[in-house]
């Protein structure tokens, strides 16, 4: 069940209704119906995978409580390590075995040696890498003595599989959200339609700009041998905003339908191409998993506090793994490392910290100075995009090479305008929104009701008509 | 809580009144396109309409569409013939058409079935699904002649509307018909596809 299928728009008020008239006085009964409800959403991908996400979901449940209740250190670390073990031998099992396997057949194969790799037929359970690291974040904070087990099963079930986040984040913390979902939750008027108006905006996000950018995405990077520079870059901008806007719109519904039932996820996204260094671009792109990254692998690496040589090796680790955590292929490894070479230069001068405010607050137009870092920063991450995008690390270099040679001055082979100008225009949304939650969120308050509402009609109405061909969502194969 | 549901419910009511009327004015002037899905609407609304009514009717795959001439039937013949054969598909949606003229037209005395090895090879994909698009909203004998196939959803079928959701070629083309209206050239004469170039000069000489 997708976000933006019909499946979905019967399923989500139905649940709403429930929730909100039949288990509104009770806190137990909502948690119930919100676990239900997210088990029958997984379901409805693959029943099948149901069975592993209860499972990961008990071993965490169980191995906290067994930590906490751990009478020597001895006990306890092996209830640690042994949580750690299984999420991530399920994570490798699923996820990496083939890629190990290939890859060390390949590198044999180099010595002269034939190895035929034993491999696995299976598919990738929707939302591991991010259910995996709702469970380890849980287990290492009990381990740190940050929190306390949770001892209400359904409770905890709810905070790993809460069917917003379920697939593709946010990567939610124990410390933020089962707060939330242990606490009485009261019908919010003013919550509930700021919610609806963030679901109507990623969809938006979703199925007009990111699947109308990912028709001519994948013609140009599938074909990209025939096709001229200027092309090529254009290829490279269409997956630029298909990526953004696929998963910022999926991030946009999930918070949107989680306010629905009065809970606030963390915010994933914050208008990362406005960035003006990539240091600030990597605290606006995919927060919850950069801050996961941060506090359960960079600080306790050392983080910024050893040497310049400790700071070079901490955040080249945290950008491989992050870029390794995306998927078993070399090329998102390239993507990790170009981007810790992108923010090196602000980590050895110590100018990371620089731009931790809004671009040009409070003013409708940038500097040039401004302008022209965001320009910058903005061309060094669609050069990265390319080696993500990019089937091998070969076809990414074609790929460059085939830009920089002479007909990347030539005219396009292919030049949509309605994406084009759909990209102008949420741009120009995006940029007047830039101080908000998201970029809708209070646009067009000082406009009567009716012309606001007409706003929203509109936004229907592009939709209806100019949504692209249903693409999966990108960062459900994450 | 009952503000809200009353103020979504406003909300929404124009835009459930919008989907029933894009669907009638879709519907309407997509039906008026020949030109368009290779022809087949022209077929499509001579068999809605009871406009076949023949003696001799053609069944089958492209094969029979664009090599059976029902012109040439009817001239050899001296009898009415009509051609429904339906590009890229098999048996199941030969067999669709079949129940529609026994549904809505004259029984023909003579049906002429172009079989090849492929007739019954059911395909996975529904092929040229846009051809269906103006007929399918609540109708039982096209949503079960369908839906075994990959291409609609469930209320592609029941909601007015949702079947043309992205469709923006078909939107647009609708759109264009309805403010400039031209007349198309058939791409069809009597459901035959083919050729009809080389019958008119035939007929001439």
């Amino acid at each position: 069940m997708l976000f933006n299928s019909i499946s979905f728009a019967i399923f989500l008020p139905i649940v709403f209704i429930f929730y909100w008239f039949i288990a509104n006085k009770n806190l137990k009964l909502q948690n119930i119906l919100l676990l239900a409800s997210s088990y029958f959403f997984y379901a409805c991908w693959d029943w099948r995978f149901l069975f592993l996400l209860i499972f990961s979901t008990l071993l965490d449940y169980y191995t906290g409580l067994k930590m906490a209740a751990a009478k020597d250190v001895g006990m306890k670390k092996f209830w640690f390590w042994l949580s750690i073990a299984i999420n991530l031998g399920f994570l490798g099992i699923f996820k990496y075995y083939n890629f190990f396997a290939e890859s060390f057949a390949q590198a044999a194969s180099e010595l002269g040696l034939q190895i035929n790799p034993w491999t696995l037929k299976v598919i990738l359970p929707v939302g591991i890498s991010f259910y995996t690291f709702h469970g380890l974040s849980y287990v290492i904070d009990i381990y740190k003595d940050r929190i306390k087990p949770e001892k209400n099963f359904i409770d905890y079930s709810v905070f790993v599989s809460f069917f917003p986040l379920l697939v593709a984040g946010p990567i939610e913390r124990a410390t933020h959200l089962l707060p939330q979902i242990q606490t009485k939750r009261t019908f919010n008027y003013t919550k509930v339609i700021d919610g609806l108006r963030q679901i109507l905006w990623g969809l938006f996000k979703k199925v007009v700009i990111a699947d109308g950018c990912a028709h001519y995405a994948n013609q140009i990077f599938n074909n990209s041998a025939d096709y001229s520079g200027s092309t090529l870059v254009l290829g490279a901008l269409f997956f630029t905003f298909q990526i953004y806007c696929d998963f910022s719109g999926y991030s946009d519904i999930a918070l949107g339908t989680a306010r629905l039932f009065g809970i606030e996820l963390l915010k994933n996204f914050a208008f990362p191409y406005f960035s003006r260094d990539i240091a600030e671009f990597w605290r606006r792109w995919h927060i919850s998993l950069s801050s996961w990254f941060r506090d359960y692998l960079y600080i306790p690496l050392g983080g910024s506090k050893g040497g310049t040589w400790m700071k070079i090796r901490n955040t080249f680790i945290i950008f491989l793994v992050s870029g390794f955590w995306h998927g078993a292929n070399w090329t998102f490894l390239a993507w990790g490392f170009l981007n810790a070479l992108f923010i090196m230069p602000s980590i050895l001068f110590k100018t990371n910290r620089r731009n931790l405010d809004i671009v040009a607050q409070g003013k409708n137009i940038p500097t040039i100075k401004e302008l022209s870092s965001m320009i910058i920063t903005f061309s060094l991450t669609v050069f990265a995009w390319i080696f993500f995008r990019a089937e091998s690390i070969k076809h990414a270099l074609d790929y460059i090479s085939n830009i920089f040679s002479k007909s990347l001055f030539s005219k396009p082979e292919i030049f949509p305008t309605t994406p084009i100008l759909l990209i102008i225009f949420f741009i120009a949304i995006e940029w007047k929104g830039r101080e908000e939650q998201y970029a809708i969120a209070r646009f067009g308050f000082s406009w009567p009701k009716p012309l606001r509402h007409a706003f929203y009609y509109c936004i229907i109405l592009i939709i209806f008509t100019l949504a692209g061909s249903n693409q999966q969502f990108i960062y459900f194969q994450f | 809580m009952t503000n809200f549901l009353k103020k979504v419910l406003f909300f929404l009511v124009p835009i459930i009144l919008a989907c029933v009327f894009i669907d009638i004015f879709i519907t309407k002037e997509l039906k008026k396109r020949p030109d368009l899905v290779h022809g087949e609407y022209s077929t499509w609304n001579d068999l809605f309409d009871g406009k076949i009514n023949s003696d001799i009717v053609i069944y089958g795959s492209s094969r029979a569409w664009v090599h059976i001439s029902p012109q040439i039937i009817s001239d050899s013949l001296n009898t009415t013939a009509y051609n429904l054969g339906i590009d890229g598909h098999n048996f199941w949606l030969q067999y669709l058409r079949h129940s529609l003229l026994l549904k809505h037209n004259r029984k023909p005395k003579l049906i002429i079935h172009s079989l090849d090895e492929v007739t019954l090879q059911k395909r996975k994909e529904l092929y040229n699904l846009d051809q269906f698009l103006p007929y399918m909203l609540l109708n039982k004998d096209i949503k079960d002649a369908t839906a075994s196939y990959e291409g609609f959803t469930f209320f592609d079928y029941i909601l007015p509307a949702v079947r043309y959701y992205g469709k923006e070629t078909i939107i647009l083309n609708s759109i264009e018909q309805y403010f400039e209206p031209k007349n198309y050239p058939a791409k069809r004469i009597k459901g035959f596809g083919h050729g009809i170039q080389t019958l008119i000069m035939l007929k001439k000489r």
